[in-house]
C-alpha cells in the first residue's frame, strides 16, 4: 500500500521521511499523529526492507540527534529531541515483526471493532502447559530439552510471521474484510504469549552456540 | 495492616498457590489470559456439595507481578462465600486514605474473569 | 568554540582529556602528571587531593578518604560491609543519605567529588591556559539514576556544567572505534577499582550504537584487594590470635600490601611481603602465589562472566558474532583477569589503547563533538535499568524497558482497584526486578482531584521521557477528568537545589578559585619538573650543547625562579616559555627526549 509522498514545507522536495528534507535540511512541522511508516520513508505493509529501515534510521539521526544542537538555540534543540523520540520509536516498532503487526493492525483496524482477546482454540491452555513444563525445565538444568523448546517456539513464532505475510497481502486487496482482520488480531496475540514463554528462558544467546 | 501492605503481602508470599483436582465434580477450574502481555491465570474452587459454600481455592498464574497479587487476593477472599456471592465480586474495600498506586488494566479484571470462569465451570459440571 | 573538556572520575584514579590539534589525547605533562589518584586527606588548611593526598594514606588514616566513587547516590544498607572496610567513619545523614566524618566535620560524598574534579579541573586549565566551564563526565554504565544525579551534583559544586554523563564503556568504545574504524559488534569489559560494566556496541560507519550493558556497581578491583586482606588477616591471626585490625593505619598497611601483592602477581608468578604493623607490635613475613590469588579473586570473575552471558542474551548476540573484546580499566591488566576474558569470548583481547586512559579520551571525544567541533560519528547511548512505577501490590510495572536508546518517550495507562479513589500515588522506580522493594526509588507525586469513580473506570496515562542526557521527567494525567500533574525526577539520594547552593557556598571560602591563582600554582609546579628534567640531562647537555647554550640556560633559569616568587601567571608562562626554547636541542637527544619532549611542547 503506497501513501501519498509528502513535501517539504520549506523547499517542497519530496519528502524521504516525514521528519526532515535531505534537500534543504529543514526539520519538518510534526502533525499531530504521525505515521510511523512515513517517518521512516517505508510503504505502508507487513514485509519492509530492513536494510533500507536501518540505513535510513542511521541517516536521518545523523542529521537530528540533539548531540549536534547542544550549541543551538534552545527551540532547535527541543526540536531535534522531539524528532529523535519519534525516530527512536518508529525504529523499534517497525524492525520488531510482532510490534510491527500490532501497529499495522492498528493502523488497518482504526475505525473497525475487534474483540481484542481472541487466541486460537485450545492456545490459552497449551501456553500454560509450556508454563508449567518451562518452570521445571528452568529448575532441572535440562539444557537439551531447553534448546528443544527454545527452537520449538521459534518455529511456531516464524509460522504466525508467515501468516502475517499472507493475511496482510488480502487484507490490502480488501481493507474491509473484517474476518481476515480479526483473524490478525488473533494470531498477534498468539504471538504475544510465544514472546513471553521465549523471553524467560534464560541465555538464549549461548544456548544457540 | 494499610491497604497497600496487605497487598504487597500477597505478592512477597502468595497465599493458595497450587492445583487442586480437576476431576472432582466439586472442583471449578477457570482459565484466563491477558493477551496484551501474555499473561495466563488458572484459578480453582472447591464448593461444598450441601452448603454450595466455597471452602477451598488455588490459583497458579504466569505473568506479571500484580496479577499474581491479585490472584492471590481472589483465592483469599473467595474463601468462605457462596458461589453466588463470589459472583458478584466487588471492590468495595473500605479505605481511609484513599490515594494508592494504580493498576495495570488488564490485572484489575483478570482475577475476577478467572473467579466467573472457575464459577460457570462448577456450575455447567452440577446442572442436574 | 567553548571547549568541553572529558573527565574519567574513576574509584582510584581520574583524568581529564581533549582534542588538541593533533588528536585526542589525555591532558597532563606526562603520564604520571595527567593522572590524579581520586583521594583526598584534610589538613588543617583544607583539602589535599591526588597524589600528596595518597602519599598520606598510612600516616594519617583517619583524614585520609579514597574510593569515595562507591558511596555516590547510596545509602548505608547498600553499602553494606564496604563501610567496616573502609579506614574513614561513614555516618547516616538526612534523606538515606550517607556522609563521610572528618574530624568534627562532615562531608556528602557529593562534596568530596568535587574536591577531586576541582583538581583535575585546575590541573587542565593550568596547561590549556584558559578556564574550563563545561565538561563530558562518565560514570559506570550500570550506575543508577541516583548515581548520575549525584556525579552530576558533584560537578556542579566544583564549577563544572555537566554537558552530558556518558558510560564509561561507551566513552571507550568511541576511542576504539575512531581509532579502529572497522564495523562490527564491540564488547567493552571494563573492570575498574569499583565498579565492573559489560557493554556491547554495534559500530556501523559513523554510527556507535549501544546495544546492550549489564553490570555491577559494587565489584571490582578493591574487592581483589579485600580478599587478599582478608587472607592475610587470617595469616596473622594463626601465628597472634589476639590481633586486631581495626585500627585505621593497621588497615591501610593491610590494604596497601594487597595492592603491591596484586600487583606483583600480575608480572609474577609468586611474590614475597614483609611489612610492619607498628599499632600491633608485629613485624609480617610471607609469600603469595598466583595460585593462591587466582582462586579468591575467582568467584569475583566468574560474577563479571555471568554479566557477559546475561548482555549477549540482552542483545541476542551468540558470542561468535562479537568481532573484538576492548578491555577498559586498571583491573584488567590483573593475568588471570585476562585470561579469563580471553578463554571466554576465545579471542585475545584488544589492548592497543591504554585502559588506563581510553575512557577520558573518549570523553574528550565527545565533548568535543557536543561543543560543535565535529560531526565525523554518532554516539546512540540506551539508559541501562528499566524505569517504571508502583503498580498495587508493591510490584514494579515497567514503562521504559532497559537498554532503550535515548531519548525516548513511553506512556502507559493504569486504573484504580478501589472505588472513589480520588488521589493516585506515581512512584517512581528504576531496576530489573519484579518488586519496588528491590528496585531503586526515583521519585514520587500525587495525582490528586479525581472525581470519585468505580474501582476501573478512571484511565490514568503515566508518561515517561529520558531525554538525551538521560534526565527523566514523569507526567500522569487523568483522562476522563482531565486532572495533570508532572515532575522532572530529583532522585531520593540526591541533593536538593538549596544544599548545593549552600555547599558551593561552604566551599568558596577555602577555594583558591581566582584563575590566575590556580595557573601560578600550576606554573610553578611545572617549573619545578622542568628544572629536574634539566638537571638530569645535564650529562648529555655538556656534550650536546655549547658552553654559551649552557650558560643561556642557567641564566634563563634563574629568570624563571624569580619569576615563580612573583604574582603574574603570564609572565611566569613566557619565561618557562623561553626555557622550553633554550632546551629544545636537548630533547632531541636520545635520553633527553623521554624526559624533555613533553616539557617543550605542553609549557
Amino acid at each position: 500500500m503506497a501513501f501519498e509522498q509528502p513535501a517539504c514545507q520549506t523547499c517542497e522536495s519530496t519528502l524521504i521521511s516525514r521528519l526532515f528534507c535531505f534537500s534543504c535540511n529543514a526539520f519538518q512541522p510534526l502533525p499531530r499523529e504521525i505515521d510511523l511508516f512515513e517517518v521512516m520513508g517505508l510503504p505502508i505493509a507487513f514485509e519492509i526492507d530492513s536494510e533500507e529501515l536501518e540505513e535510513l534510521y542511521q541517516r536521518l539521526s545523523l542529521e537530528l540527534h540533539p548531540d549536534f544542537f547542544e550549541t543551538a538555540p534552545e527551540a532547535e534543540k527541543r526540536l531535534s529531541e522531539t524528532a529523535l523520540v519519534i525516530l527512536n520509536r518508529a525504529y523499534n516498532t517497525l524492525r520488531d515483526s510482532t510490534l510491527r503487526a500490532g501497529y499495522l493492525l492498528f493502523l488497518l483496524a482504526k475505525d473497525k471493532k475487534l474483540d481484542e482477546r481472541t487466541l486460537p482454540v485450545g492456545f490459552l491452555q497449551q501456553m500454560f502447559n509450556m508454563q508449567e513444563a518451562l518452570d521445571e525445565l528452568l529448575n532441572s538444568d535440562d539444557t537439551a530439552a531447553l534448546i528443544r523448546m527454545s527452537k520449538d517456539l521459534q518455529d511456531r513464532h516464524k509460522k504466525i510471521e508467515t501468516s502475517f505475510v499472507s493475511l496482510f497481502k488480502i487484507i490490502e486487496d480488501s481493507p474491509e474484510d473484517l474476518e481476515k482482520l480479526q483473524q490478525l488480531q488473533t494470531y498477534l496475540n498468539a504471538d504475544r504469549y510465544l514472546r513471553r514463554l521465549v523471553d524467560r528462558i534464560p541465555e538464549n544467546g549461548l544456548l544457540q552456540n | 495492616m494499610a491497604y497497600s501492605e496487605k497487598v504487597i503481602d500477597h505478592y512477597s508470599d502468595p497465599r493458595n498457590v497450587g492445583s487442586l483436582d480437576k476431576s472432582d465434580e466439586n472442583v471449578g477450574t477457570g482459565l484466563v489470559g491477558a493477551p496484551e502481555c501474555g499473561d495466563v491465570m488458572k484459578l480453582q474452587i472447591q464448593v461444598d456439595p450441601v452448603s454450595k459454600e466455597i471452602i477451598d481455592a488455588k490459583f497458579k498464574t504466569f505473568g506479571c507481578g500484580s496479577a499474581i497479587a491479585s490472584s492471590s487476593l481472589a483465592t483469599e477472599w473467595v474463601k468462605g462465600k457462596s458461589i453466588d456471592e463470589a459472583m458478584s465480586i466487588q471492590n468495595t474495600e473500605i479505605v481511609e486514605e484513599l490515594s494508592l498506586p494504580p493498576v495495570k488494566i488488564h490485572c484489575s479484571v483478570l482475577a475476577e474473569d478467572a473467579i466467573k470462569a472457575a464459577i460457570s465451570d462448577y456450575k455447567s459440571r452440577n446442572e442436574d | 568554540m567553548e571547549r568541553i573538556i572529558g573527565i574519567d572520575l574513576g574509584t582510584t584514579n581520574s583524568l581529564s582529556a581533549t582534542v588538541f590539534e593533533d588528536g585526542p589525547e589525555v591532558i597532563g605533562l606526562d603520564d604520571e602528571a595527567s593522572v590524579t589518584p581520586s583521594v583526598l586527606s584534610w589538613t588543617d588548611s583544607g583539602w589535599l587531593v591526588g597524589r600528596e593526598a595518597k602519599d598520606r594514606r598510612i600516616s594519617n588514616p583517619e583524614n585520609t578518604v579514597y574510593s569515595v566513587k562507591r558511596l555516590m547516590g547510596r545509602d548505608m544498607a547498600e553499602l553494606g560491609t564496604i563501610v567496616k572496610d573502609l579506614p574513614y567513619k561513614i555516618v547516616e545523614a538526612q534523606r538515606q543519605l550517607v556522609k563521610v566524618r572528618v574530624g568534627s566535620r562532615e562531608f556528602t560524598p557529593q562534596e568530596l567529588s568535587a574536591e577531586i574534579l576541582k583538581k583535575v579541573k585546575l590541573k587542565a586549565e593550568a596547561i590549556l591556559g584558559e578556564s574550563i566551564g563545561k565538561a563530558v563526565v562518565t560514570v559506570p554504565a550500570y550506575f543508577d539514576d541516583a548515581q548520575r544525579q549525584s556525579t552530576r551534583d558533584a560537578a556542579r559544586i566544583a564549577g563544572l556544567d555537566v554537558v552530558r554523563i556518558v558510560n564509561e564503556p561507551t566513552a571507550a568504545a568511541i576511542a576504539y572505534g575512531l581509532d579502529e574504524k572497522k564495523d562490527g559488534y564491540v564488547a567493552v569489559y571494563d573492570l575498574g577499582g569499583g565498579t565492573f560494566d559489560i557493554s556491547i556496541l554495534k559500530l556501523t560507519g559513523k554510527i556507535f550504537k549501544v546495544v546492550a550493558t549489564h553490570g555491577n556497581t559494587q565489584l571490582g578491583g578493591d574487592d581483589f584487594d579485600r580478599a587478599v586482606v582478608d587472607t592475610l588477616k587470617a595469616r596473622i591471626k594463626q601465628k597472634h590470635p589476639d590481633a586486631e585490625f581495626n585500627d585505621p593505619e593497621t588497615m591501610q598497611i593491610l590494604k596497601k600490601t594487597a595492592e603491591t601483592i596484586k600487583i606483583d602477581l600480575s608480572l609474577t608468578t609468586e611474590t614475597s611481603y614483609s611489612f610492619a604493623l607498628p599499632k600491633l607490635g608485629l613485624l609480617i613475613e610471607g609469600s603469595f602465589n598466583i595460585e593462591e590469588f587466582e582462586s579468591l579473586i575467582a568467584p569475583m570473575v566468574e560474577q563479571t562472566l555471568e554479566s557477559c552471558r546475561h548482555v549477549l542474551h540482552e542483545a541476542k548476540l551468540t558470542l561468535k558474532e562479537i568481532g573484538e573484546v576492548v578491555l577498559v580499566g586498571g583491573s584488567t591488566v590483573v593475568t588471570s583477569v585476562r585470561k579469563q576474558i580471553e578463554s571466554f569470548f576465545g579471542r585475545p583481547p584488544h589492548v592497543a589503547i591504554d585502559p588506563y586512559k581510553v575512557v577520558a579520551i573518549g570523553a574528550g571525544i565527545q565533548g568535543h563533538l557536543l561543543a560543535g567541533g565535529r560531526r565525523d560519528f554518532l554516539l546512540l547511548d540506551v539508559i541501562p535499568l528499566a524505569l517504571g512505577i508502583e503498580t498495587l501490590g508493591g510490584t514494579f510495572s515497567k514503562i521504559i524497558t532497559g537498554n532503550s536508546t535515548i531519548p525516548i518517550e513511553e506512556s502507559e495507562t493504569f486504573t484504580t482497584n478501589v472505588d472513589d479513589q480520588t488521589s493516585i500515588d506515581v512512584n517512581i522506580f528504576q531496576g530489573e526486578r519484579e518488586l519496588i522493594k528491590d528496585c531503586r526509588a526515583l521519585g514520587q507525586f500525587k495525582l490528586k482531584g479525581i472525581p470519585a469513580m468505580k474501582a476501573g473506570f478512571p484511565l490514568v496515562e503515566v508518561m515517561f521521557r529520558v531525554d538525551a542526557n538521560g534526565i527523566l521527567t514523569v507526567s500522569a494525567k487523568e483522562k476522563r477528568s482531565g486532572k495533570k500533574a508532572e515532575i522532572e525526577v530529583i532522585p531520593f539520594h540526591g541533593l536538593t537545589q538549596f544544599e548545593i547552593e549552600r555547599i558551593m557556598d561552604d566551599s568558596f571560602e577555602h577555594a583558591i578559585d581566582d584563575f590566575n591563582d590556580r595557573q601560578l600554582i600550576e606554573f610553578r609546579q611545572t617549573a619545578e619538573r622542568v628544572f629536574r628534567g634539566i638537571e638530569q640531562t645535564w650529562d648529555i647537555a655538556e656534550k650536546a650543547l655549547g658552553a654559551a647554550d649552557r650558560e643561556k640556560i642557567q641564566k634563563q633559569i634563574e629568570v624563571v625562579r624569580q619569576s615563580m616568587k612573583g604574582q603574574d601567571s603570564q609572565a611566569l608562562k613566557a619565561e618557562l616559555d623561553m626555557l622550553g626554547d633554550l632546551t629544545r636541542p636537548l630533547a632531541d637527544t636520545a635520553m633527553g627526549q623521554t624526559i624533555l619532549s613533553e616539557l617543550q611542547s605542553e609549557v
